[in-house]
């Protein structure tokens, strides 16, 4: 049986067959942010011949950025592709998005807060509005934002952002948890780390009938007989989608929570 | 032979008035009628004699009272002589008043009765009257019949009156208090005879008021107060104090409440002493009556002792029995006066040795378990400010100024009769302009303007501190320092780590100990404030006698964070780290040269390399220290903080950061899903890991996991697997520690752990959950469906 991460509800459906290869992009990018970079090649490995896993798009030469570079192992990570500064107005930026970046192709954009900007999390939202406009007419990527004042997630609303991420909340609950309990906070950490994931399954058809309690209690063991546990159901989306098409998972449904409507189910595992 | 038999026979003879010779002497003694007061007090003392070596023996010779023993003693007729003291200080009076009338030639001064009893001073010419001690406590008691009382004393010559017998120390007592109501024994309609008559008298209706000194308690008054005849009416404050000023040999006292049946207040009146008197010989001491004198204290402490004699409530006092003593001690009596004075200053010398000695033992236990607080902490500015503190000397000011009084004045004044009067006779004075009406003496009055000023200077400084506390950024008056929390360096972006430790999720909420720069904003400093259970600082977190007061061997966790961007100064995680280890090790060792090798200075210009500030305290013999997480730089590797790494855990914030967002951009459902599980709200299950029951204990995880799946309260249960325990001090054991401070951890934590994994006692459920309490409601519950899981039967249990 095979296992996918949960983003790809619609693998899980059955509607794609395989998972496709596309670069990820990260706007507003500086050499200081080599370390998502890392991160992403980490979650998302290429082989040599299809090219680096990560393209980086910022407003630094690229003669800065090569020297800032030089001898970095990351170097053959990412391909950089300067762009023009927001100040010029969206246009030029979609441009270069569509043009250079093939943005439309991309598995998912990551839009880091522009340094530079006065307002960043403003000029993040105009960044994904350029970023909607270099897609059009292809469907948008998923689009993870991060932004310097959480308060500010709102204004990503209906601009295909996936995740707002604010990482003072995560330092936040991370520290929360190692106050509460240290056990959680390894969970959480080790969550973090890709030592704990959670996959998407299908519902095994000989249960569809039954509750979560039921499929929990047969679904012990994974093909390879390591123990698993499930911990929740992916939902149909609703059937007016909201502007940014999110799915609903449903984490500890209950021991009698009938399954049969489940897209599919949420299983933890060891990586 | 007969001859040598008379010889023996002479001799005999002769010897047999020598054993008669070797009888104890006896003594001639005063006492009183012969069912009386005084008499029972000598049969005992008597008895005491005969019972304490029966060196000298009393003649108990029956009198009508004091008048007549005073009279006896001052003629010779006895040797010792119980008298009522006002008596016996009256009849001293008159001895010492002889040479002032010989001196002055007035035959009338000399033949005149003016003093008690008719006592003259021609009478008391010569006579050493010397006191003995005083025995026993005898108050006036005005007995009236139901239903008259009197208001008005002036009132004792409309109605029939009994004052005692002649020549009895109760009637001249009597005689002095009808004379403080401004009237003369002449003008009462008085009723003669005996106190047994009286009674008689009352009970026919033929007599409505007595006047009797006697102890209370006495049982002829309780049975005519229990049957309802008559009642104890208390003497005016007016009669008191002219009674007080004229004659000294009182003192003011009351009749407790409860002495007498359904007498539920207490009486104010005067009381006297019964005091054993004797006269030098020739006005000079003896060495046989000071043996005489010694054997009767001997029986006086017996009879004291001896519970067969308690009815007598003897009680030997050498002073402090009346407003003033003239008579002078005996010298064996002044003697032992003064060991008992020695004696009792050795004992209250040797108290305060061991109370010192005490606290000196408590305060090294004290600080051998760390319980006090750092020395430096203790400075003289923070005690200023603490408002308990001036608080606490008002309230010793109050407390020892009304002892004080009350210690002066209680058996002058009136109105001061009980330490209860005291303290608002106390208010009176120090609210009505030091009035002179409330204390009598001019010491009371001085303590009362002392204590009054020195009040008022410290209820000044009280609310000097109580506005400097509102006007501060936050109120807090007592702090829980222990399985606290600890941040220090905090910036305003960790107002979330706050909000999620206030959040509603988890069952225990510690308090919470901020350390702030003087840089952070007011505003979230207030926003601080308004924090259930959390204290504010305002201290350098890189400075260990900063952070002694916040007792942090005693935190559940520290957090260290860094600075903000824009923040001056800054401070580095590293040495809040260091910083934060001394703490412990000042907290442990008490000393700020922490090691022997630093000597007593604490200095050294090239500390050891094994000195715990560096190499980090082995966890046999060092101080405790609490998990610490450290917020890391980006630019530095995690690996500076190696030093600690046995309690310290490095947070690399950017680096999970960013892979936090790596992952979520792959896979946006990990976004939600891990926001689900680490944030604290309603309508989400959260990850808590609680203790599993004993009936789990021994079972495999299968058990566990098909249970829990089964059961539900408000939401389900998802077990995801176990937490182990450890009984290590630290945050990480280190001989088992082999690669990284998370490794440790993580060797304990078992997620998806093979079904067959036996669960052991202390093993805790690692769980999604509604919240804590959920999570425990089920866990309680579980017991019968674990049972039903192991005889193979599944099902679901809802709690």
């Amino acid at each position: 049986m095979q296992e996918a991460p949960v983003e790809t509800a619609k693998y899980a459906q059955g509607e794609l067959t395989e998972l496709r290869y596309a670069p990820m992009v990260i706007i507003n990018w500086s050499p200081a942010a080599l370390g998502l970079v890392r991160a992403l090649a980490k979650v998302a490995p290429t082989s040599p011949n299809e090219g680096p896993p990560v393209v980086c798009v910022g407003t630094d030469s690229q003669a800065d950025v090569d020297a800032a570079l030089q001898g970095s192992s990351a170097r053959s990570l990412l391909r950089y592709v300067e762009a023009p500064s927001l100040a010029e107005g969206i246009e030029p930026l979609a441009r270069v998005l569509a043009r250079e970046v093939e943005i439309a192709a991309a598995r998912s954009v990551i839009v880091l807060p522009d340094d530079k900007a006065e307002e960043p999390d403003a000029a993040s939202r105009l960044t994904c509005t350029a970023v909607t406009r270099a897609c059009a007419p292809n469907p948008v990527p998923n689009i993870l934002v991060e932004v310097e004042d959480p308060e500010a997630a709102y204004e990503f609303a209906g601009l295909h952002v996936a995740t707002v991420f604010y990482p003072g909340y995560l330092r936040a609950a991370l520290l929360a948890h190692a106050c509460v309990d240290l056990g959680v906070f390894q969970f959480v950490y080790g969550l973090l780390r890709g030592r704990y994931r959670v996959r998407l399954r299908p519902v095994p058809p000989e249960l569809r009938s039954g509750t979560f309690f039921e499929v929990a209690c047969s679904l012990e063991l994974d093909d390879d007989g390591r123990p698993v546990t499930p911990i929740g159901l992916q939902l149909p989306a609703p059937e007016r989608p909201g502007p940014d098409g999110e799915t609903t998972l449903l984490i500890n449904p209950g021991p009698r929570y009938p399954v049969r409507e489940a897209v599919g189910l949420l299983v933890l595992v060891e990586s | 032979m007969s001859k040598v038999f008379a010889t023996l026979l002479l001799l005999l003879a002769c010897a047999w008035p020598l054993t008669a010779v070797a009888e104890p002497p006896t003594y001639r003694w005063g006492a009183g009628s012969k069912s009386g007061g005084f008499t029972k007090i000598s049969n005992g003392l008597a008895e005491g004699l005969a019972a304490t070596g029966d060196e000298i023996r009393l003649a108990i010779e029956h009198t009508n009272g004091s008048c007549d023993n005073v009279h006896k003693l001052l003629r010779g007729e006895l040797d010792f002589a119980l008298v009522q003291y006002d008596v016996a200080a009256e009849a001293f009076k008159a001895s010492r008043a002889f040479e002032t009338a010989i001196a002055s030639g007035d035959e009338e001064a000399l033949t005149g009765g003016g003093f008690m009893c008719r006592v003259t001073a021609k009478e008391a010419q010569g006579a050493e009257l010397r006191l003995v001690a005083a025995l026993a406590d005898g108050a006036v008691h005005v007995l009236v019949r139901r239903p008259l009382r009197l208001d008005s004393f002036t009132d004792l010559g409309r109605h029939s009156i009994h004052i005692g017998k002649l020549g009895s120390g109760s009637f001249e007592t009597a005689k002095v208090i009808v004379g403080a109501a401004g009237l003369n024994v002449e003008e009462l309609d008085r009723l003669e005879g005996s106190g047994g008559e009286a009674f008689k008298a009352m009970r026919e209706d033929k007599l409505m008021v007595m006047l009797s000194t006697t102890e209370p308690g006495d049982a002829e008054i309780a049975t005519a107060v229990g049957t309802g005849l008559a009642t104890v009416n208390p003497l005016s404050h007016e009669v008191l104090d002219r009674l007080i000023d004229g004659y000294p040999y009182y003192r003011v006292c009351q009749i407790e409440a409860n002495s007498y049946p359904g007498l539920d207040y207490a009486i104010p009146t005067v009381c006297v002493s019964t005091v054993l008197l004797t006269a030098l010989p020739q006005g000079q001491d003896s060495e046989a009556l000071d043996t005489a004198v010694t054997e009767l204290l001997e029986a006086v402490a017996w009879v004291q002792d001896s519970p067969a004699h308690r009815d007598l409530h003897l009680e030997r006092r050498w002073r402090d029995f009346a407003e003033q003593e003239p008579i002078v001690l005996h010298q064996v009596s002044a003697e032992l006066e003064r060991q008992e004075v020695r004696g009792r200053w050795l004992r209250v010398l040797g108290m305060v040795v061991g109370a010192g000695l005490l606290l000196l033992a408590l305060r090294w236990f004290a600080k051998r378990r760390g319980l006090l607080k750092d020395p430096l902490e203790s400075n003289l500015e923070g005690q200023l400010s603490n408002p308990l503190i001036p608080f606490a000397g008002f309230v010793a000011i109050v407390m020892l100024a009304t002892f004080l009084v009350w210690s002066i004045e209680h058996d002058s004044n009136a109105r001061v009769r009980t330490l209860n009067d005291s303290f608002w006779e106390m208010n009176m004075f120090a609210t009505g302009n030091f009035s002179t009406e409330s204390l009598k003496t001019s010491t009371a009055r001085f303590i009362g303007a002392t204590a009054t000023i020195a009040g008022l200077g410290l209820l000044a400084w009280f609310t000097a501190a109580l506005t400097n506390i509102f006007a501060r950024d936050q109120t807090r008056l007592f702090r829980r320092l222990r399985n606290h929390i600890v941040i220090l360096n905090f910036r305003e972006d960790m107002l979330q780590l706050i909000r999620m430790l206030r959040s509603p999720g988890p069952l225990r909420s510690r308090p919470i100990h901020v350390v702030v720069s003087d840089r952070l904003p007011k505003r979230v400093r207030l926003q601080l404030a308004r924090v259930k259970g959390l204290t504010i600082y305002h201290q350098n977190p890189e400075v260990p006698e900063d952070l002694a007061g916040l007792r942090i061997p005693r935190a559940a966790r520290v957090i260290v964070l860094q600075s903000a961007p824009d923040d001056e100064p800054r401070y580095h995680p590293l040495r809040i780290a260091r910083a934060v280890h001394q703490a412990c090790n000042k907290f442990g060792r008490h000393g700020v040269g922490a090691g022997p090798e630093l000597g007593k200075t604490g200095f050294s210009v090239a500390p050891p390399l094994q000195h715990p500030a560096l190499a980090g305290d082995d966890a046999g013999r060092g101080p405790s220290l609490p998990v610490t997480l450290a917020e890391a730089t980006d630019e530095e590797p995690e690996e500076i903080f190696d030093p600690f790494r046995r309690w310290l855990i490095p947070v690399q914030g950017r680096e999970l950061g960013d892979s936090w967002m790596a992952t979520a951009s792959v896979d946006p459902g990990f976004a939600e899903i891990f926001n689900g599980a680490v944030s604290f709200r309603d309508e989400n299950s959260e990850i808590y890991t609680v203790p599993l029951p004993e009936w789990f204990h021994g079972h495999p995880w299968r058990v566990v996991r098909r249970t829990l799946f089964g059961m539900e309260s408000r939401a389900g249960v998802v077990p995801l697997g176990l937490y182990r325990s450890s009984d290590s001090v630290h945050a990480y054991d280190s001989r088992s520690m082999t690669g990284s401070p998370q490794g440790e951890l993580q060797k304990r934590l078992l997620v998806n752990p093979d079904l067959e994994l036996v669960v052991k006692p202390g093993d805790r459920l690692v769980a999604f959950a509604e919240d804590e309490a959920d999570l425990v409601r089920v866990l309680k519950h579980s017991r019968r469906a674990a049972a039903d899981v192991e005889r193979g039967r599944m099902a679901n249990h809802r709690v």
